[in-house]
């Protein structure tokens, strides 16, 4: 493995998405739909995308 | 936890070095650019040096910090595991510190509708006068609009959206800048005229690849009566 690539482990992405939702103050519901009716602040924009990222590479991410 | 595929890693590798040296010799100083690879998922962004932390690209305008650029692209193998295809990519130019978007160019591989799609962020009268009379278009904010921009194979790529930054918003271009520009997007073309020929043959194997082959022959053949007469 380079110094480019990194490979999280499923732990370590579950607490990274953990403590996005805690920065966000609001739960993964609830910034979902704030996300869809447009009402996230630049903020919290950016963080509901990080923790879409984290989903991702999760594998539990629905558009992917 | 199962590891990624190591030919997938070695991808991921290629994949990110490129966007690494677009971005070094364009508009950046060292930019952070890592692939965070979880089984057979590649993530391509600027992260801090653990992983952990996303950042932005910094872009001046007369030596100062102006705009950000935040990047991504999801990834994973296409469906011969020849590629590294990606899965939706994200580019956006906003407001340093305050985080307000600009302009959003958004990629989303599995959407039909609008798949690749710019959003802008302001506000339109027109639109507002739309919603009130209709009632049937979004609401009158023009980041609601998913404007559709070349399809899945001829969507922007990033360095147009470099390019983009550099002659309508005036962002500082290094040296060769435009050099880089130029090979990068050729070799995108190439890519996306190769993945569509796939595409083409995917959906229809018994006539398209005769179409296809006489199409390029009659195209090396122009081509070859432009040279001869140039």
């Amino acid at each position: 493995m380079t110094t480019r690539v990194l490979e999280p482990g499923h732990d370590e992405l579950k607490d990274r998405r953990a403590r996005l939702l805690e920065r966000a103050h609001m739960s993964r519901e609830d910034l979902e739909a704030a996300a869809a009716a447009g009402t996230l602040s630049a903020e919290e924009f950016w963080l509901w995308e990080d923790i879409r990222s984290v989903e991702f590479l999760l594998g539990d991410d629905v558009e992917g | 936890m199962s590891k990624a595929d190591p030919e997938l890693i070695a991808e991921a590798e290629r994949f990110a070095d490129d966007i690494a040296d677009l971005l070094e010799r364009t508009v950046s100083e060292q930019p952070p650019i890592r692939a965070l690879a979880v089984e057979g998922r590649v993530l391509v962004a600027p992260f801090a040096a653990d992983g952990d932390q996303r950042e932005d690209i910094p872009l001046t305008v007369q030596g100062e910090r102006r705009l950000d650029l935040r990047l991504e692209f999801r990834c994973a193998w296409d469906f011969a595991r020849k590629f590294l295809a990606i899965e939706s990519s994200r580019f956006a130019l906003k407001l340093p510190h305050l985080g307000e978007p600009l302009i959003r160019f958004d990629y989303l591989r599995s959407h039909t509708w609008a798949p690749a799609h710019v959003q802008m962020h302001a506000e339109s009268s027109t639109l507002g006068y739309l919603h009130a009379f209709t009632g049937t278009v979004k609401p009158p904010k023009v980041q609601a609009l998913h404007i559709p921009v070349g399809g899945r194979r001829l969507r922007p790529c990033l360095e147009d959206v470099i390019d983009f930054a550099i002659h309508d918003l005036a962002v500082d271009a290094r040296a060769g800048a435009s050099a880089r520009i130029g090979e990068g997007r050729s070799r995108w073309k190439r890519l996306q005229v190769n993945a569509a020929i796939r595409d083409v043959i995917k959906h229809d194997p018994d006539t398209a690849p005769h179409e296809l082959r006489a199409t390029i022959e009659q195209a090396v053949a122009d081509v070859a009566d432009t040279t001869a007469a140039g």
